[in-house]
């Protein structure tokens, strides 16, 4: 593997972990005492800083150390996971993305960097503080022995120190020593406040407290002895060395435990005790660990059941099942119509195979919706912030699997329905409650599977849509005739229209204009159906209908002349048949539920050679909410097509959205029968015009 | 050695037939010689794309050069091949067809004897050629496939093959 490859594996890697790094981050800002969740959070932030430094990416690690840091001072529950916390950490995620983003760290991102550090390390500061009162000092792990020399050795040790009275008077800040000391390494700091005298008695400018200091570092000696070199002879400091080696965190504690209750003048005894100890605790283990900070990285591994591919190899091998499956058909038609029974059974035996390995490939590209929820939920959260609302966001189904091209090309759509949920959906909290609603407001997603289909609903319990204005605005635009009669559904339809915004001001959230007409088109592009519900006062509704994938179509196949040309299934309605006679024409009418309605003419519309039948089938169709027939000479029969592109020298001809190959080896058309019948009116326009 | 085997193939050239004319064309773009397979005719498209045919499960467009380059219609007869071919087409790699009346040979050809094309004023069609060749004795037109597929309409080649009795010369009309 290149360098180059390694650095693309690691990018897309990361991006999987910030991914789970936002969702992980929503869910415990409701559930901050979630410790799996914590430590998860803390593995994959580790995993990033730990391959950015592996491939270079060294602004990635740098800023990714801090953020680690502060992430193992909560799962060690010396830092208390807060709203501000999360935030901030959701910047800094955000921060990793754009520093994954851009080819080189400029000046500008390391500025940013920088800033956010100084916040960070401003939280884990409070933390810092806070332990004082309970005579305890938190350290950042990275402060690890930056001042020696990598090669010493190791030792732990212990410092007590006692300020003298008139330390104050003398110049000597006795505090500045004791961050001197606990700069050199990992330390445990230890206050005791039980010589200040009482408020009465009490000398502000006299010290009266005194320290223990644990500190595992390579100083020796006379290195922690020269910071007291200007005061050694009227402080008192003791130092002890407990052991030749770093101790674990975990000892520091169990030290410290010894420690706090401890008065100064056991300090003898109480080094003996401690000596005592370590020696028990060293016997116990058979490789003394060098460092903690090593000891902290040597994680268990993660056992990964899963494989990154490059999304464009499984392309190429769903495009070979598919190139498998035709053959297989092929060769399925020769063994029926020979005459060798054997040669029967192993065209059945394999075509058991193949059919079952096609599923499986086209599974293989299924993922589920729920990696997109994290984003969608921060998305929410987020405009709530902005706009001064409460919104929680309920995801439901999760697990339900569709096609990955789908997924990708759903989250646009999505993000746009949010967005209108929250901007124009939910009302302020005031208003909620007058309304007699909790202040905050729920935008609700499932997703399920139905018959085929992956259904999406987004449903939200703001104010629902107001027709009325829906409809003046309609009328402004010539969509509907003033004091026209129409249902609410029509009203609604109208919505979809492009351009159509009844937003009366632009905001930067939504109502620019494009509006849900966008939405639309995208999901119509996914071959899904979108539907829009809304009572006042209740909430909204959007219900979208999804194919599982992109890769297959239910198709009806007929016949026309010698061409044969594939209906989605989801388009047709009924089946009909009719005597006729004399040239076919693109237009005329058939009878369809006691209506006139129009039917197209397959043969004419598309000029198939040949002569037509006396007796044609009509396949009745929907689109645009409009039913229609397509006449044709036979029906083939339901199936499965594996969709391929048509190539880009008939982008021109958009009716078809693609071809199959058929068992003969032939190939049908699939017709797009929402531009069929815009090409058909369109035609019809130019005929009857002429 | 690299390059040698690169100089080889540029000189190489496959020749065909389309009606009596034997057209020569870089061995360097043809992917594959293809029996006449049944062609899915495309509706709404022009008649000398004739269709689409299943190569390996994929719809490749195929184009009836002699229809394009206006010498008429390829019929179908038992020398009748798809000559698969991979062309640049607005930049982008694509993979056409091209119908022939018939395949002949592979042949090499000096870039010395290839003459440039005849130059023909402000009709322009000679850009489809890429010059005129000369294989022992006998005169090819040496096509540029990428100008051919690059444009949707058709070429009048007719006209320049009768108009060109000399074709070893520039000819300037």
């Amino acid at each position: 593997m290149s360098l180059d490859q390694a650095a693309r594996t690691f990018r897309e890697e990361a991006l999987e972990l910030l991914g789970e790094v936002e969702e992980i981050l929503l869910a415990l800002e409701d559930h901050p005492e979630d410790s799996g969740q914590m430590a998860k959070l803390f593995r994959a932030m580790h995993t990033i800083k730990g391959s950015g430094a592996m491939f270079g990416f060294s602004e990635i690690a740098r800023f990714t150390h801090e953020v680690e840091t502060i992430l193992d001072m909560v799962r060690e529950n010396r830092l208390q996971f807060s709203r501000d916390l999360a935030s901030l950490i959701l910047m800094s995620r955000d921060h990793i993305l754009r520093l994954l983003g851009a080819a080189e760290s400029t000046p500008l991102l390391t500025g940013e960097s920088d800033k956010l550090i100084v916040q960070l390390r401003e939280i884990m500061g409070q933390a810092g503080e806070a332990p004082k009162e309970s005579g305890r000092t938190a350290s950042p792990e990275n402060s690890t022995c930056p001042l020696f020399d990598t090669d010493a050795p190791t030792f732990t040790w212990w410092i007590r120190y006692r300020p003298h009275p008139n330390s104050f008077l003398t110049g000597t800040d006795p505090l500045s020593l004791v961050v001197e000391l606990t700069e050199m390494g990992q330390h445990r700091v230890a206050l005791h406040t039980a010589a200040i005298p009482d408020l009465a008695s009490l000398a502000p400018e006299s010290a009266a407290i005194w320290w223990d200091i644990l500190l595992i570092s390579r100083a020796t000696e006379a290195d922690i002895r020269s910071v007291f070199l200007f005061v050694e002879e009227d402080h008192e400091v003791h130092v002890a060395c407990l052991a030749a080696s770093a101790l674990r965190q975990h000892d520091l504690d169990l030290f410290e435990g010894f420690l706090v209750p401890s008065c100064w003048e056991h300090t003898e005894k109480l080094e003996e005790k401690m000596a005592g100890h370590i020696a028990d605790v060293l016997s116990h283990r058979t490789h003394p660990s060098p460092c903690p900070a090593e000891v902290e990285k040597t994680e268990p591994a993660v056992v990964t059941t899963t494989i990154r591919v490059e999304s464009a190899r499984l392309d190429r091998l769903v495009d070979f099942v598919g190139e498998m499956v035709i053959i297989q058909s092929r060769l399925q038609q020769t063994a029926v119509t020979g005459d060798d029974p054997h040669v029967r059974s192993i065209a059945e035996e394999l075509d058991r195979v193949v059919s079952k390995m096609r599923d499986e490939t086209l599974r293989i590209r299924m993922v589920p919706i729920g990696g997109m929820f994290g984003t969608l939920r921060r998305l929410v959260r987020d405009l709530a912030k902005d706009l001064g609302k409460q919104a929680e966001f309920v995801a439901e189904g999760g697990e339900t699997e569709l096609d990955k091209s789908v997924i990708d090309r759903l989250k646009d759509p999505l993000v746009h329905i949010l967005r209108n949920c929250v901007d124009h959906g939910l009302e302020s909290p005031e208003s909620r409650l007058r309304a007699g609603k909790p202040a905050q407001g729920t935008v609700r997603l499932q997703a399920s599977h139905v018959g085929g289909e992956v259904c999406i609903e987004i449903s939200d319990d703001g104010g629902g849509i107001n027709l009325e204005r829906v409809r003046s605005k309609a009328e402004e635009k010539g969509l509907l005739t003033p004091g026209e009669q129409v249902d609410d559904q029509r009203v609604l339809a109208c919505l979809f229209a492009p351009g159509f915004s009844t937003a009366t001001k632009v905001s930067n959230v939504s109502g620019r204009g494009v509006g849900l007409d966008v939405v639309k088109v995208s999901i119509e592009e996914l071959r899904g159906r979108v539907n829009l519900e809304s009572t006042p006062g209740v909430g909204t509704r959007i219900l979208m209908r999804l194919p599982l994938t992109l890769a297959i179509i239910d198709g009806m196949q007929v016949r026309v002349g010698n061409e044969r040309y594939i209906i989605p299934l989801t388009s047709v309605r009924a089946c009909q048949e009719r005597i006729c006679s004399g040239v076919a024409v693109p237009v005329d009418t058939i009878a369809w539920q006691e209506q006139m309605t129009p039917c197209l003419s397959l043969r004419a519309l598309l000029e198939v050679s040949g002569v037509r039948p006396h007796y044609e089938r009509i396949i009745i169709a929907r689109a645009e909410g409009q039913d229609f027939g397509l006449a044709v000479d036979a029906v083939i029969g339901q199936q499965q097509a594996v969709i391929k592109r048509l190539s880009d020298v008939y982008k021109k001809i958009d009716f078809i959205s693609g071809t199959a190959v058929n068992g003969d080896g032939g190939i049908a058309l699939i017709l797009d029968i929402p531009r069929l019948l815009q090409f058909a009116l369109a035609n019809n326009a130019h005929n009857v015009g002429s | 050695m690299m390059s040698d085997t690169a100089k080889n193939d540029s000189r190489r050239y496959l020749t065909l037939t389309l009606g009596k004319e034997s057209f020569a064309i870089s061995i360097d773009v043809v992917r594959e010689i293809l029996d006449y397979t049944e062609i899915t005719r495309i509706p709404q498209s022009p008649p000398f794309m004739r269709g689409v045919v299943n190569v390996r499960g994929a719809a490749v467009p195929v184009v009836d050069l002699a229809h394009k380059l206006g010498l008429g219609e390829v019929k179908r007869t038992i020398n009748t091949r798809i000559v698969i071919m991979e062309v640049t087409r607005d930049g982008v790699l694509s993979v056409m067809g091209a119908l022939a009346d018939s395949v002949r040979e592979v042949l090499e050809l000096d870039p010395g004897d290839i003459s440039p094309p005849p130059h023909l004023g402000a009709q322009g069609k000679a850009g489809y050629l890429r010059g005129i060749g000369n294989h022992e004795g006998r005169f090819i037109l040496v096509l540029d496939v990428d100008q051919i597929f690059a444009t949707d309409e058709l070429i009048d080649m007719a006209g320049l093959l009768t108009a060109s009795p000399d074709v070893g010369a520039p000819i300037s009309l």
